[in-house]
């Protein structure tokens, strides 16, 4: 039987600690280097438009809106359930953070039945650009994506053990890391999936 | 409805909504230069609404944290509607 202690400060935003957190310069200096990554993808589709054209035409679209979908609302589980915790309803923190993990799952398993459907039809990244920089860019956002289920999976085990500020501010930093991870993919997406 | 009286409940309906009015433009209007130009402005109100209500960046120690999302989101949108418009020749 969990016991929660009823310790935690009750606070309208992000606590002193999470905003003074380090995990701010890692979400700036992430963002730089995707943004950079973007410039590349453009870059490298300015040189060769019908290549990019005709290879993102076999992309699966409604996986890639499946995913952003999955994305949005898992990032706006973890925002809820930093509300729980900061009312003193960890019990709902609790249940809005496993949904948000089992969320993250979901996202994992879509990219991989991704990856399989493509690898399967010939989808090859020797000889085209497009698949190169596909694959390069959806699987360091995958990274970012497992990275933010270990993290997720570690906060909830702390909070489970012992609910009080130092565990707040734990969410509140990892919430911050996978909410970058759902900001990324609302720019992955268009870019890969949509824009012609 | 405190489900509605929630500014994070709304974001999250706000985003969905975006995102599927993003699908609908590609699907149903245009997939062309200027559809392309609405989901980039698109998606970056959504990066906005999620650092704003989601990450709360006006609440992080440093106001350059503020800051550099609204110049990051600046700069998706000149380098993708630079990139966009130099091949429709309007640059």
């Amino acid at each position: 039987m969990v016991k929660y202690r009823k310790s935690a400060v009750i606070t309208e935003h992000l606590s002193e600690e999470a905003a003074n957190s380090g995990v701010w310069i890692f979400v700036t200096i992430d963002m730089i280097i995707f943004l950079l990554l973007f410039v590349v993808f453009l870059t490298e589709r300015s040189n060769d438009i019908p290549l990019f054209i005709s290879s993102q035409l076999h992309l699966n679209v409604t996986i890639g809106f499946i995913n952003t979908i999955i994305l949005i609302t898992s990032s706006w589980l973890v925002a809820s359930s930093i509300q729980s915790f900061r009312k003193n309803v960890p019990h709902n923190g609790i249940r809005s953070l496993n949904l948000a993990l089992f969320l993250g799952f979901l996202f994992l398993l879509f990219k991989l039945y991704e990856y399989t459907e493509k690898i399967n039809s010939g989808a090859s990244i020797i000889g085209n650009y497009f698949y190169l920089l596909y694959f390069t860019l959806t699987f360091l956002h995958m990274l970012h994506v497992i990275g933010g289920i270990v993290g997720l999976f570690i906060v909830r085990g702390n909070l489970i053990r012992s609910f009080d500020r130092k565990a707040l501010q734990s969410i509140e930093v990892v919430g911050i890391y996978w909410h970058m991870v759902d900001l990324l993919w609302i720019i992955l997406f268009p870019l890969l999936y949509l824009l012609r | 409805m405190v489900f509605f009286q929630n500014r994070v409940n709304l974001a999250w309906m706000g985003l969905v909504t975006i995102t599927c009015l993003a699908w609908l433009i590609v699907e149903e209007v245009s997939a062309g230069f200027f559809g392309s130009c609405a989901i980039i402005l698109l998606s970056v109100l959504k990066v906005n609404i999620v650092s704003s209500v989601f990450m709360e960046v006006r609440h992080a120690a440093l106001p350059g944290y503020a800051i550099f999302f609204k110049v990051w989101i600046f700069l998706v949108v000149i380098i993708f509607g630079g990139v966009f418009a130099y091949h429709r020749g309007l640059l």
